[in-house]
C-alpha cells in the first residue's frame, strides 16, 4: 500500500490546531522531558464507581474521543468482564473481546480494535458469567496486555466494572488516576465512598477524582462532592479531587444504538461542554502531579495487587 | 440465528480448552507438561502428561476427527506407560508424582470423533479410559458434560500395577532404628509414602518431598527437605529427624500458619487441606508470591470497606443510624438549598384574613 493510499484510510482531524488546550496536552504528554525519564508509558486512568449505571462508560468513551481529538493516542479497555457496553457506545462490534484475550485465544494486538472516532478499543467480555471465574492467571494475562497497550499509547482509559470484587479492584489499582463517577443519590454516594475507603487502605493509593453525573439542579454536584470529600477526609483519611458535574440530560439517556457519541453529535450542548470541562480539569491535575507520581508501570502495579489478592 | 453449542474441532483449539479444564473432566487432574513424545517421533506426541488427585501419572490424548494415527498413538502410550510408568516419579520430578501409584491413559474426544472413541473403547488395554465431552448451553453460556465411555468410568481409575519397591538394605544394627522411623512416619499422616531403591528411600506426602534416608556403610543417613543432613544413630536423632519431617509436612499440607498452598494428593486429603488453609488462601490460580508480614491483603481491605453507621449518617443516609428519616434526606436538602439560591428568596406570605 502506498503512503497516500494509507493516509486516505487514517482518521484525521481537520481542525486539530484550533482545539483549545492542545499545546497544554502536548506538554503534558511529551516524553523524555524534565524529570520524566522512565520508559515511555501511557498515563493510565481508571473510570470506576461502586454502583453500576452511574455513567462510567459514557464518560470513558467521550473522554477518549476528546483526548484523541486533542492529538493523543488513546485506547479504551473495557474491563467489564461480564456486561460490557463500551463497544456499543463506540458503535462497533469487534471480532475479539477481552474474553478471548484472557482465554489466550488471541494476543492483545488482535483484540485491540479501531473505532470510527479514533480511539482504540479492547472490548469487554460478555461470556464470563462470574468474576469468580477469573483467577490470578487471567489477571496476569491482562496485566501483560495493559503493559503492551501502555507502551503504544499516550493515554489508557480503563472502564472498570462496578462493585468491589478483587478482580475489579486489581484493574482500578492498575491506574495512577481513578475517576470515580457517581450520582447525587444516596445509593451511588455510599457505594462511591466504599470504593474510596477501600482505595485509601491500599499501600499506594491512586489520585482520586470525583465526577458527579446526572446532576439536577446545577450545583448539586459540588454539594455532593463537598459532602463526600468531608466524609472521606474524616473517616478514611483520603483526599479526593473535584473534577466537575455533568447535568442530567435526556439526550444521553434516550440515545439509540448506532448514534455517534454525544461529543460529536451535539458538540455545543451543555452535557458535552460539561464533559469537556471535566476532562480539562482532570488533565490539569494530572499535569500538576505528573512529576511527583511514581510510574512503576501498569503491569508492575497490577502484579503487586495480584500478589496481595 | 440461534447457534447450537459446539466444541472446537481443531486439535489445537480443543486442546487449549481441555488443558484449561482438566479438573472439570476429573477432579484433581492437573496438567504437568504438554507434548510427551513416547513413540520416538513416529506417531506424534501425546497431548499432555497430567497428574491425578492420587498423584499418579495420566497420559492425556485427544481424539479428533480424521486422526488416522489415533489408535497407534493410544497403543504406543499404553505400552510406554507399562514400560516406564514407574520411573516417571524420578524422571519427571517437577510433576511431584507419588511413587507406587500406577499410571493410566485417558482419551478425550467429542461428538466428531464418536466412531473412533467407540472402537477404541473396546480395545482390551490395561489402565485405559475413554471419555466424551458433550456440549450444551446453559443461560447463554456454553458448557460441556463429561460422559465416560469406559465401563469403569472415572471413579474406579484403572491403573497399571506399580512395580514393588525393592527391600531397603539396612544393617542389622540399624534395622530397629529403621523400623522405628517407619512407624513414626506412618503416624504423621496415612498418606506419607516411603519408596526408593535398595540403598535409598525418599519420604513423601502427596508427591512432595519430606526427607530422604540413605544406607551407607552400615549407617543410616538422613536429609531433610531443607537440606539438613544427619546420621540416625539413636532414638534422639530419629525423633529429631521425624520432627523435621513433621514440620515439612505441615508446610506442604498448609497446616502451618505460614503461606503454603497445598496441592492435595487424594480427594480426602485435598478437602481437608483446603479447609485448613481457607483463611490464608492466595489468589485463585495461586502463582503469586505470599503476602508480606504486616501487609493487608486485597480481600481484607475490601471487607473493611463496609460502612459504619456513622459514615452512613455523615453521607446523608439517616435510615441506618436514627431510623426516623428517609435515606438521602441530606441530599434532598442540598438540592432544595441550591434551587432556593437560584430562584431567590420566597416572597413573604400574604395574610388572607
Amino acid at each position: 500500500m502506498s503512503a497516500d493510499r494509507f493516509l486516505d484510510k487514517v482518521h484525521l482531524e481537520p481542525d486539530l490546531e484550533r482545539i483549545p488546550g492542545r499545546s497544554l496536552l502536548r506538554r503534558l504528554f511529551r516524553r523524555g522531558a524534565g524529570d520524566v525519564s522512565r520508559e515511555r508509558e501511557a498515563i493510565v486512568i481508571a473510570f470506576a464507581s461502586g454502583k453500576g449505571g452511574t455513567g462510567k462508560s459514557f464518560l470513558a468513551t467521550n473522554s477518549a474521543i476528546a483526548m484523541h481529538r486533542s492529538g493523543k493516542r488513546v485506547a479504551v479497555v473495557d474491563c467489564d468482564f461480564g456486561l460490557a457496553n463500551a463497544h456499543l457506545l463506540f458503535g462497533v462490534n469487534p471480532r475479539y473481546s477481552i474474553q478471548h484475550l484472557l482465554d489466550g485465544v488471541v494476543p492483545v494486538q488482535e483484540v485491540l480494535a479501531a473505532t470510527p472516532y479514533g480511539p482504540g478499543l479492547v472490548a469487554g467480555g460478555s461470556g464470563i458469567p462470574s468474576l469468580a471465574e477469573l483467577d490470578a492467571r487471567h489477571m496476569e494475562t491482562l496485566a501483560g496486555a495493559l503493559q503492551w497497550l501502555a507502551r503504544c499509547h499516550d493515554v489508557l482509559l480503563l472502564d472498570c466494572p462496578a462493585g468491589l470484587a478483587p478482580q475489579s479492584m486489581v484493574t482500578v489499582l492498575a491506574a495512577q488516576h481513578v475517576v470515580i463517577v457517581t450520582n447525587p443519590e444516596i445509593a451511588a454516594l455510599t457505594d462511591a465512598y466504599a470504593l474510596i475507603k477501600c482505595l485509601a487502605r491500599q499501600p499506594v493509593c491512586p489520585v482520586v477524582h470525583l465526577v458527579v453525573n446526572r446532576v439536577s439542579p446545577a450545583g448539586l454536584g459540588r454539594a455532593t462532592f463537598d459532602r463526600l470529600a468531608e466524609v472521606s477526609r474524616r473517616f478514611a483519611g483520603c483526599e479526593i479531587h473535584y473534577a466537575g458535574e455533568v447535568p442530567e440530560d435526556s439526550a444521553v439517556t434516550h440515545r439509540r444504538l448506532g448514534q455517534p457519541p454525544l461529543l460529536l453529535s451535539l458538540p455545543e450542548c451543555a452535557t458535552t461542554q460539561a464533559v469537556l470541562s471535566v476532562i480539562a480539569t482532570i488533565e490539569q491535575r494530572i499535569e500538576a502531579q505528573l512529576r511527583s507520581m511514581s510510574n512503576d508501570g501498569v503491569e508492575a502495579r497490577m502484579l503487586e495487587q495480584i500478589r496481595r489478592w | 440465528m440461534i447457534r447450537g453449542p459446539v466444541l472446537p474441532q481443531l486439535r489445537d483449539s480443543l486442546w487449549s480448552l481441555v488443558a484449561r479444564r482438566l479438573d472439570a473432566i476429573e477432579r484433581g487432574l492437573t496438567l504437568v507438561v504438554e507434548g510427551l513424545d513416547c513413540s520416538g517421533g513416529q506417531l506424534g506426541p501425546v497431548d499432555g502428561l497430567a497428574r491425578d488427585a492420587m498423584g499418579g501419572p495420566v497420559l492425556v490424548l485427544l481424539a479428533v476427527d480424521g486422526d488416522a494415527l489415533l489408535t497407534a498413538r493410544v497403543l504406543s502410550a499404553c505400552e510406554f506407560l507399562t514400560r516406564v510408568g514407574d520411573s516417571l516419579v524420578t524422571a519427571v520430578p517437577e510433576a511431584n508424582f507419588c511413587g507406587g501409584i500406577g499410571g493410566r491413559v485417558l482419551l478425550v474426544g467429542t461428538d466428531a470423533s464418536a466412531t473412533s472413541l467407540e472402537s477404541l473403547r473396546r480395545l482390551p488395554l490395561p489402565a485405559f479410559q475413554v471419555c466424551r465431552l458433550e456440549p450444551f448451553r446453559l443461560a447463554g453460556t456454553e458448557r460441556f458434560a463429561v460422559r465416560w465411555l469406559s465401563a469403569e468410568g472415572a471413579n474406579s481409575s484403572p491403573r497399571l500395577a506399580a512395580a514393588p519397591t525393592p527391600e531397603f538394605n539396612v544393617s542389622k544394627e540399624r534395622s530397629r532404628d529403621w523400623a522405628t522411623l517407619r512407624s513414626l512416619c506412618e503416624r504423621i499422616d496415612p498418606g506419607v509414602r516411603i519408596d526408593g531403591d535398595r540403598f535409598w528411600r525418599r519420604i513423601t506426602w502427596s508427591g512432595r518431598l519430606l526427607g530422604e534416608v540413605w544406607s551407607v556403610e552400615g549407617e543410616l543417613r538422613a536429609l531433610t527437605a531443607d537440606g539438613v543432613q544427619s546420621t540416625l544413630s539413636g532414638a534422639g536423632e530419629i525423633r529429631a529427624f521425624v520432627d523435621q519431617l513433621m514440620r515439612q509436612y505441615m508446610k506442604v499440607a498448609g497446616v502451618a500458619s505460614g503461606n503454603a498452598s497445598p496441592e492435595p494428593a487424594s480427594a480426602e486429603a485435598g478437602g481437608a487441606a483446603k479447609t485448613r488453609d481457607s483463611k490464608h488462601r492466595g489468589p485463585p490460580g495461586g502463582r503469586s508470591s505470599p503476602i508480606k508480614a504486616g501487609e493487608e491483603s486485597l480481600r481484607s481491605s475490601l471487607a473493611a470497606a463496609r460502612l459504619s453507621p456513622e459514615e452512613y449518617s455523615a453521607l446523608g443516609g439517616s435510615a441506618m443510624s436514627s431510623g426516623g428519616g428517609t435515606a438521602g434526606a441530606a441530599l434532598a436538602d442540598d438540592a432544595a438549598r441550591i434551587v432556593a439560591a437560584q430562584e431567590g428568596p420566597w416572597p413573604p406570605l400574604r395574610r388572607t384574613d
